[in-house]
């Protein structure tokens, strides 16, 4: 039993997850993004995965720009919250012992207090009605804007049960057009109408530092012997270190950004959040953050001088 | 209306025709409520088994991927998932649902307001009389080709689309709990407005039967959405239509599945409430703070319970303007379950707690309901939902509510209703170990996946990262798995405490008078258990249901059918009277 052989660990860390508000809140929780720490991995070094690395926090490292956003408002909503859960059972308990039976006691005889009930009525609205318009902002930042396609860099993403792909648009800044007929494993994993003119990968590279867009879209699958298809299903793009999370729907890609802090040089990972199948917990990808050079190396070409788009011939098959 | 005559109830001609019925008539096919909740009630507790067993399974699967699991072997990933589908399944549709409205709701209801019976018999007879066959349907599934339903409880499509056949025996016996539930649902609400003893105001019924009136009325217009959805399911299913794919949206799925599904939390949670706060008012000795408030609280709940399922679907692809809608929708149905929070922390406020196995479950259920409520705000809220979506966090949250919240209730009216049901009391002593037990596994097993889940951990994972293949950057956190379902199998074992106690107690427990608790409600004016046909004859109610430590008698309850006379009556007409 792991916990068993290391209690020390395990029971520090508990409490530091009991305790995270306390952290949160004597760190003095900000709404702005703390400053980039000075580029924590040399450019020059080996990349190391982070679950090769000793002591993973609880909560992932933050590597995108708004990573931080989000994570403000979960320790804004944990104060307040375990502030009332703290109140609220303090009491209870208070009430429990204070007011337990004794023989000959008589209760009091209370309906209620009018007064006191618009009072706590009127103030958790006010709370929690702060607590919405609160997110607003970081939730339309994250995905009611995209930044310029032009300016960024472009991946589309096919979700396959239960594989990642991933297709650079290559030196034509286009995405090649798809289709479920043109799929051979191995060979062309995706159905590429012309597979030279994309560059694809089973791990999802980006630069740091600039906007990334992702389209997503879900993979079917096709056998070519006897003309079989299988409906695409559901998958859910999961990276836990930028924040991000969104549903691939079959039939219906949508795109989704993000921007890594400088400084996050490294290899994480992608998971799939929604249940797709026997193999659901299987689907991951390596996830690498890399300086210029080693993108180029990678996709083969320098994708700066290569502006691309999303328009164009990409489409799913239907 | 004369009270001496039995002509005047619509119950009475139903029970014209069958005054001795037989061995099976009595006991199988039935129409008199409290059998009928009996026969809920042990068909619930045999399903709970099956549930619990299931989550076992689950939790050891997590813990220890590489090991056999004890009786099942080793489990694969499409067994997996399985497990936790059926887990859902079962717990959520045949044992938390029926426990509620078709045991409590069916045994309380009748008792509550003075009638004699349902206002259908036949008809609640036929809403339990479905459900065995549902449940062959559905574990029908196991010895199918492909096993059973492996979608997820949320089975979405395309992949309950392509699924194997289990899927369609998932379909078809939620059709038919459906059907069952929209039957209850058509009877309460017939039985509360039409058959309440003289007196009985709507503000002179107690909160569990408030509970189960909006309950019904969610039922009534949400399981018909589910029931059709199951229908376009099983077309795309059997008859190739794309409802939910190709052409079709398999968004659409999720909006119907969530208009029901979200409601149906409240349909989960509400009558329980309604228990808890009869438990509560009876061990405090006092009135229940805010009365109304409490009623109106949940009218709110069911309210606002229709325009907030889209904060299922914030990951969804779901267009995110919509999602700010449903953000601010659903931060404000909190508001009507801090209400309630509030006032049952008022009803304790300078009571005299007598701590019951029966009240200290209700304790058990607004503290535990609090951390999973509270928990709620965090998936409401747009931008922090991204991160814990999926996540183990959601799995701390519906069990906090549903285990916490519902089972603590459940355990609660069990306690409290036995001596009725049966004429005789659970072991109180067991009881209470049964509780503390309970608790502490419950809290260790579901707090720590607050912890891991906040880190975005996602669920529905057969495993992390001991398998080849499998996620990597989770594998740090498998200590805390082991933990948890070390404490999981305590908490199921934990539960044996309570069948023993419960089966026995069928037998052998001391036996009850007709006022065990010297609470006021109808029921305790009536033998124990009470018989065919309640009430003879039907009482005539003077006041609510939660006068307790009234300074107008000298005991500290008053029945709301004792009738008080002269000076005193017209004391509680002032009383009544005056605003607090």
């Amino acid at each position: 039993m792991t916990f068993l052989s290391r209690p020390h660990v395990f029971s520090a860390r508990l409490c530091f997850g009991v305790l995270l508000v306390g952290l949160a809140s004597s760190t003095g929780i900000q709404a702005q993004a703390p400053e980039p720490a000075a580029v924590t991995t040399p450019a020059s070094s080996p990349l190391v995965p982070i679950w090769e690395q000793p002591d993973q926090p609880l909560i992932p490292e933050i590597i995108s720009t708004y990573g931080w956003d989000v994570d403000y408002l979960f320790y804004l909503i944990l104060a307040i919250t375990l502030f009332f859960m703290v109140l609220v059972l303090a009491l209870f308990f208070y009430f429990l012992v204070r007011y337990r039976y004794q023989e000959g006691r008589r209760a009091t005889f209370s309906h209620g207090n009018n007064k006191l009930e618009v009072f706590w009525t009127v103030g958790t609205a006010a709370i929690l009605i702060y607590l919405a318009f609160v997110q607003r902002k970081t939730w339309s930042e994250m995905r009611q804007e995209l930044p310029e396609e032009s300016e960024s860099f472009l991946v589309n993403v096919f979700a396959e049960q239960f594989v990642w792909h991933f297709v650079y648009p290559g030196k034509d800044g286009k995405f090649e057009d798809t289709s479920l007929q043109e799929v051979f494993p191995g060979i062309n994993p995706v159905g590429l109408a012309n597979p030279d003119n994309d560059v694809y990968l089973q791990d999802l590279v980006v630069p740091e530092d600039t906007p990334i867009i992702l389209q997503l879209y879900s993979l079917g699958k096709y056998d070519q012997d006897t003309g079989q298809e299988t409906l695409p299903v559901l998958h859910s793009f999961f990276a836990s270190n930028v924040r991000i999370k969104l549903d691939i729907v079959p039939f219906y890609p949508q795109k989704i950004w993000f921007k890594i802090l400088p400084g996050k040089r490294g290899i994480y990972e992608v998971n799939c959040a929604e249940l797709c199948g026997l193999g659901h917990y299987t689907m991951r990808a390596n996830f690498k953050v890399l300086s210029d050079a080693e993108l180029e190396k990678e996709l083969g070409y320098n994708w700066r001088e290569h502006p691309a788009t999303f328009a164009g011939p990409a489409t799913t098959e239907k | 209306m004369s009270t001496t005559s039995p002509d005047t109830t619509l119950a009475h001609e139903a029970h014209e025709e069958h005054h001795e019925p037989g061995l099976i008539g009595k006991y199988i096919f039935s129409r008199d409520h409290k059998v009928i909740s009996v026969q809920f009630l042990f068909t619930a507790l045999i399903f709970m088994m099956v549930g619990g067993l299931l989550a076992m399974a689950v939790r050891w699967r997590i813990a220890w991927p590489l090991e056999a699991v004890p009786f099942l072997g080793k489990v694969d990933g499409a067994q997996y998932n399985i497990l936790f589908t059926m887990h859902a399944t079962v717990m959520i549709f045949f044992v938390i649902i029926p426990l509620l409205v078709g045991a409590f709701a069916n045994f309380v209801v009748p008792l509550h307001i003075g009638a004699r019976d349902m206002a259908f018999p036949f008809l609640n007879g036929l809403s339990y009389w479905v459900m065995p066959f549902a449940g062959i349907i559905m574990m029908l599934g196991f010895v199918l080709e492909g096993g059973a339903a492996a979608a997820g409880w949320t089975s979405y499509p395309p992949l309950s689309v392509i699924a194997s056949a289990g899927q369609t025996c998932w379909c078809i016996s939620l059709l038919l709990v459906g059907s069952s539930s929209i039957m209850g649902a058509v009877n309460y609400i017939t039985t509360i407005v039409k058959m309440r003893a003289p007196g009985m105001t709507f503000h002179r019924m107690s909160l569990t039967v408030w509970s189960v009136f909006i309950t019904s009325g969610l039922v009534l217009f949400g399981t018909p959405v589910l029931t059709s959805a199951l229908i376009l399911l099983l077309m795309d299913r059997l008859v190739g239509t794309t409802f939910f794919s190709h052409d079709g949206q398999p968004l659409l799925w999720q909006h119907l599945f969530w208009f029901y599904s979200h409601p149906a939390v409240y349909i989960m949670i509400l009558p329980a409430m309604g228990i808890t706060s009869d438990i509560l008012a009876v061990f405090a000795r006092k009135p229940i703070f805010g009365y109304r408030a409490m009623a109106y609280s949940m009218v709110t709940i069911s309210g606002l319970g229709y325009i907030v399922w889209g904060h299922h679907m914030f990951q969804s692809g779901m267009d995110p303007q919509l999602g700010t809608t449903f953000m601010i929708s659903t931060m404000l149905i909190a508001l009507p379950s801090a209400v309630k929070v509030f006032n049952w922390l008022g009803t304790l406020w300078g009571g005299n707690i007598q701590f019951t196995s029966a009240m200290l479950n209700a304790l058990a259920f607004v503290s535990m309901f609090l951390i999973g409520g509270l928990s709620g705000i965090f998936m409401a809220a747009t931008p922090v939902d991204i991160q814990i979506h999926d996540t183990y966090f959601i799995v701390a949250h519906i069990h906090y509510v549903l285990f916490g919240g519902t089972l603590f209730g459940v355990f609660g009216g069990l306690y409290f209703w036995f001596p009725k049901m049966f004429g005789r009391f659970m072991n109180e002593t067991w009881g209470k170990i049964h509780f503390i037990l309970t608790f502490i596994t419950f809290n260790c097993t579901f707090f720590v996946m607050h912890i891991i889940g906040a880190g975005g951990l996602p669920r529905r994972f057969a495993s992390y990262a001991v398998e080849e293949g499998t996620s990597l950057q989770w594998a740090h956190l498998q200590p805390y798995q082991e933990f948890i379902t070390i404490s999981a199998l305590a908490l199921g074992a934990t539960q044996i405490i309570f069948f023993v106690n419960f089966f026995w107690s069928l037998a052998r427990g001391k036996k009850a008078g007709e006022n065990p608790w010297n609470a006021n409600t109808l029921e305790w004016t009536l033998p124990s258990p009470p018989v065919h046909g309640n009430f003879f004859p039907i009482p005539d109610v003077y006041r609510g249901p939660y006068e307790y430590s009234s300074p107008l008698v000298e005991e500290d309850y008053l029945p709301q059918s004792k009738k008080l006379e002269g000076e005193l009556a017209e004391k509680e007409r002032r009383l009544q009277e005056r605003p607090h």
